[in-house]
């Protein structure tokens, strides 16, 4: 039974052509994610920010199922969300932001502007975990600590360089 | 009582035919309002909330229950509700609310008015007789079977009027505009093209787990042979049944009836030999058994009394 449910993940990974999706906060792991999402559109519904996006078909799959797409629109934890959810695919409880782990913002060296010489510091000032999920070393270089980033995406969204130089990497990746 | 002036049944089914397209327009209505900040009702047809009130698709908690192999509490609650109208007035969701059988009733009317030789072709009178319920269980039990062994939501997928209240969603809400839609499509040209309402009929597994909870004493079309003053040959509640069915049949109607209540509303203007009733009749079953053996003479008989 496993080997179908196997080969039918690969057929679909070929249709996957972004990677690990963002899940709204409190979500599951992400194969049970899948199973428990009954595609109700409720946490799309109640979003104030056109955060949620909702999968099609594209996504295999995964379609119907709520994505957030930080470049888009990120989350602002506002955490309307996690309490409409019918089938527990997001954590009902979960109302402390601190404790959201939709995944987790990654730095790359070579297009973040700090690193190039200018000055920038659009992440390390809109992140919602102020002065703990990024800080600055030596007042100029932001550095992500995994353990306290909620994985909101509000740091990719306002990174200005030309391609993206935060990236949020979902906490759910296959 | 004068019962030939009796006109409730098609009372009723007026009354159907605006929740209808109230229920429709609810579900247009929903993201509008979500979108400008009301957040009093929220979701779709796979599950919706109304204040506090939870509401979810049977099916769709069987599916996660199938799936996850644990029970969600809040989830199995928000099952209460349809379950038990289920259980006391049959499948009324597919005929009052079901956006799916909304617009499959309107392109029939559609197809009545401007194709009207094609529509008499295909609603021609015969005496047909209703498919065994068997195939309607081994439709459902194939769907639920795929889903297991996949591990995907398959039910979900194929839930016609979950897809269409989610399109309407995404849509209005700038969601995007999902190919899902192309399923739902699909099924009205089948229907229109092949096979007359076979999806509403034989496939839907929202009507086939709301039929899981229908019981012998929840509402049924009911049917007095003694009453029956059609002539040999016709009956005009074979005739109007969107799912063409025999609704003289009533031994074999369930679960293929979804209570749309159309032939009843038809027999008032005959006998009124068609009603509806909580339970299965018994001395009304055992007539209708005669009529299955013997159609033509019975109604001879109760014409000449």
């Amino acid at each position: 039974m496993n080997g179908i449910q196997d080969w039918f993940a690969i057929l679909f990974r070929a249709f996957r052509l972004h990677r690990s999706p963002l899940r709204p906060p409190g979500a599951v792991r992400e194969a049970e994610f899948v199973k428990k999402c009954i595609k109700c559109n409720k946490c799309a519904q109640v979003c104030p920010y056109g955060s949620i996006q909702m999968a099609h078909i594209e996504w295999g799959d995964k379609f119907g199922t709520p994505i957030i797409f930080p470049q888009r629109m990120p989350c602002y934890l506002c955490m309307k969300c996690p309490p409409v959810c019918p089938t527990g695919a997001l954590d009902n409880d979960l109302q402390d932001k601190t404790r959201v782990r939709m995944g987790v913002a990654v730095i790359d060296e070579s297009k973040c502007l700090p690193y190039m010489g200018v000055i920038c510091r659009a992440c390390f000032e809109r992140c919602p975990m102020y002065r703990e999920a990024i800080t600055l070393e030596n007042e100029i270089y932001p550095k992500v600590h995994a353990d306290k980033c909620v994985g909101c995406g509000v740091c990719e969204y306002v990174c200005p360089a030309e391609e993206k130089a935060i990236t949020v990497k979902s906490a759910h990746d296959v | 009582m004068n019962a030939k002036n009796n006109h409730t049944y098609r009372r009723l089914n007026r009354y159907r035919r605006w929740v209808q397209a109230l229920s429709l327009l609810l579900f247009v209505a929903v993201p509008v309002l979500n979108g400008s900040g009301i957040h009093a009702i929220v979701g779709t047809l796979y599950s919706i909330s109304i204040g506090e009130l939870d509401m979810a698709d049977p099916v769709m908690v069987l599916q996660t229950i199938l799936l996850t192999r644990e029970i969600y509490l809040p989830l199995l609650l928000a099952a209460v509700v349809p379950v038990v109208i289920a259980w006391l007035f049959g499948r009324v969701f597919c005929s009052w609310v079901c956006p799916q059988n909304t617009l499959s009733e309107w392109i029939d009317a559609v197809q009545q008015r401007f194709f009207p030789k094609r529509w008499k072709r295909e609603h021609h009178f015969k005496f047909g007789r209703n498919p065994s319920a068997v195939w309607y269980w081994l439709i459902f039990t194939a769907l639920l079977l795929i889903t297991v062994i996949l591990g995907l939501p398959l039910l979900s997928y194929v839930s016609a009027p979950g897809i269409i209240t989610s399109f309407l969603s995404q849509a209005i809400l700038g969601l995007g505009v999902g190919a899902e839609i192309v399923l739902v499509l699909a099924i009205f040209a089948i229907e229109a093209a092949l096979f007359r309402r076979f999806w509403c009929k034989y496939a839907c597994p929202v009507g086939a787990g709301l039929a899981l909870f229908q019981g012998r004493r929840s509402l049924r079309v009911q049917f007095n042979t003694e009453m029956c003053d059609c002539k040999p040959g016709t009956a005009p509640c074979y005739a109007v049944c969107p799912l063409h069915l025999a609704p003289k049949e009533i031994e074999t109607l369930y679960p293929y009836c979804f209570n749309c209540g159309l032939c009843v509303a038809f027999c008032e203007n005959a006998g009124h030999a068609l009603t509806f009733g909580f339970g299965a009749a018994g001395s009304q079953g055992g007539a209708s058994r005669n009529f299955e053996k013997k159609p033509f003479q019975l109604i001879q008989v109760s014409r000449h009394k």
